[in-house]
């Protein structure tokens, strides 16, 4: 069943390929971007008549106030420190998640004694520890990225543990008779079997990261976005807000893209149909 | 565990000891699967086991692969009781069981990359091999993108790539079409007897017993004992493509069949 023969045929065969081909690419945008654009209209309409603008602002003030925070730069600092704290914050958490939840799922003595303690603390809500962060580790970048890096951490973790426990068993003892050694187990089987949970955390994990450095930010912070909106927000300028959360909004997006380009790189030989993808959940 | 093995010249080299194996089944009642199982395989034969599915034929083989242990009896490789992986067999099982994150080339090269084997001298074999099974040109497919069929014939090469000494088959074959069957019959009997190795071949198929193997062990109902064993004296190399022209190979059948019936058939049906 070579279903990559498909995309083979000549592509003389249909003049109007390349045109249909940009309309539905169009088309798609468009579909995608409607309801984003529908939504600032009303609010752009409704900002006033409905809702005091002292409230809720309006896109168009957001939109004037994003171009006077880079125009002057004023934004810059506030952007290096948050960007910091959450490439510290992620990398770490995913990096300690990785490896713990890996040694774990390897280890049925240590599973059997660290299970329980994971899952009572898988269900702490881990945001409830920023004062306490703050107190540890100083109103600096270490207690945001700490911070981040404990919510990331969890819940890559998690995943990766249950991924390792789920790689087939037959695949492994395929491996074992075939001679593999430990190491070529963990590299053969148990890593590439693990890939598509340790993404899928990787992915999950991105807005916690974001979460942590924000709510640290907004506990105590010299520096950094979540500081520029709280002091907005305490000022009665929600435009500030609304800037702030629109900057966000882009960095997700752009690291959601990135993780999605990575995916596709790593998870090739994965059967493309969308039922797979449920799998790790 | 390494006691010395005396002289084995022709000794076994796969040897079941009065093998028992109970399985608990999952709503908790004992399940007496295995129930005294003692035969040798000497070197460089063809073995198949034939018996009604649950028998436990292939709890049979993950006991000569180490992969399992009997409850009581053992299991001797070169005469040494095997208590781990059993590394010196190659263990073709009933689903091709692929990497689905390798490509079929990477699949095939695995063992051979484990054993650190120079890039050229696999692509040689490799090459060697995909003829053999007809999967030139399949190379760089992941293992969904291949139908069943050529993921099994994968698979067994796979492991015939690096000539374990003692191969397991698991029912290899019942996954293909009527074609390839035969093509990959005669070519596993090919390469059988260019490599020299052992051979214990787990099917349903009595012809296919029959026309491949040296011996036939056939099992009984659960719990399982050996009901008899069966020596096919067919002149080798054998005619696959048409079997009813072999001699012997008709009444060789018929005692496996007659003997096998009794194993499959209700008592009551048997009358009319």
């Amino acid at each position: 069943m070579a279903t990559s023969r498909a995309d083979e045929a000549p592509s003389g065969v249909d003049p109007l390929r390349g045109i249909r081909r940009a309309r539905s690419g169009a088309w798609r945008w468009a579909t995608l971007l409607a309801p984003g654009v529908l939504l600032l209209v009303l609010w752009e309409l409704g900002s006033g008549p409905l809702i005091r603008e002292v409230y809720v602002s309006k896109p168009s003030e957001v939109g004037e106030r994003l171009v006077e925070l880079f125009s002057t730069g004023e934004i810059f600092p506030h952007l290096l420190t948050t960007g910091q704290e959450l490439a510290w914050g992620y990398t770490i958490g995913v990096l300690a998640g990785v490896i713990g939840g890996y040694a774990l799922g390897r280890s049925p003595a240590l599973t059997r004694v660290f299970e329980p303690y994971i899952i009572a603390f898988y269900g702490v809500p881990k945001i409830a520890l920023a004062p306490l962060f703050i107190i540890w580790f100083g109103i600096g970048i270490v207690s945001k990225i700490a911070l981040a890096a404990i919510m990331v951490f969890f819940l890559v973790f998690f995943n990766v543990f249950m991924g390792v426990r789920s790689v087939d068993h037959e695949l492994v003892n395929t491996a074992r008779v075939m001679g593999a050694s430990q190491r070529q187990l963990t590299r053969h089987v148990y890593l590439p079997g693990t890939m598509p949970y340790i993404i899928m955390g990787m992915r999950a994990a991105i807005p916690y990261a974001v979460i942590g450095v924000i709510v640290g930010e907004f506990t105590s912070a010299q520096q950094g976005l979540g500081l520029y909106m709280q002091r907005a927000s305490t000022t009665f300028d929600p435009a500030g807000v609304f800037a702030g959360i629109g900057i966000l909004l882009v960095f997700i997006v752009f690291a959601n893209w990135l993780l999605h380009r990575l995916e596709g790189r790593v998870l090739r030989w994965r059967p493309s149909s969308g039922v797979q993808s449920g799998e790790a959940v | 565990m390494l006691e010395d093995a005396p002289e084995r010249a022709n000794a076994a080299v796969l040897e079941f000891d009065e093998v028992h194996k109970r399985f608990r089944s999952p709503s908790g009642e004992p399940l007496h699967v295995l129930d005294g199982i003692s035969f040798a395989i000497r070197p460089n034969r063809f073995t198949a086991l034939v018996g009604p599915s649950g028998c436990g034929k292939t709890t049979l083989m993950q006991l000569a692969a180490g992969l399992d242990v009997p409850t009581t009896g053992e299991t001797r490789y070169m005469g040494r009781r095997v208590t781990e992986i059993n590394q010196n067999v190659g263990y073709i099982t009933q689903k091709p069981n692929l990497f689905p994150w390798y490509t079929m080339r990477q699949n095939v090269e695995f063992p051979l990359v484990l054993r650190g084997m120079a890039a050229e001298k696999r692509a040689e074999k490799l090459a060697e091999f995909l003829e053999i099974a007809q999967l030139e040109g399949f190379e760089d497919h992941y293992p969904h993108q291949l139908s069943g069929g050529m993921q099994q014939r994968a698979a067994i090469i796979r492991t015939l790539i690096y000539s374990p000494s003692v191969v397991l088959m698991d029912e290899p074959f019942g996954s293909l079409d009527a074609q390839t069957r035969m093509l990959m019959q005669h070519d596993l009997l090919r390469l059988w007897d260019q490599q020299q190795t052992t051979v214990l071949f787990i099917t349903h198929d009595l012809g296919e017993a029959v026309a491949l193997s040296d011996e036939i062990i056939l099992l009984s109902k659960r719990p399982t004992r050996i009901k008899e064993t069966i020596e096919v004296s067919i002149p080798r190399p054998r005619n696959i493509f048409e079997p009813y022209e072999m001699p012997e190979f008709v009444s060789t059948y018929d005692r496996v069949w007659g003997l096998f019936k009794s194993e499959v058939v209700p008592v009551q049906r048997e009358v009319c």
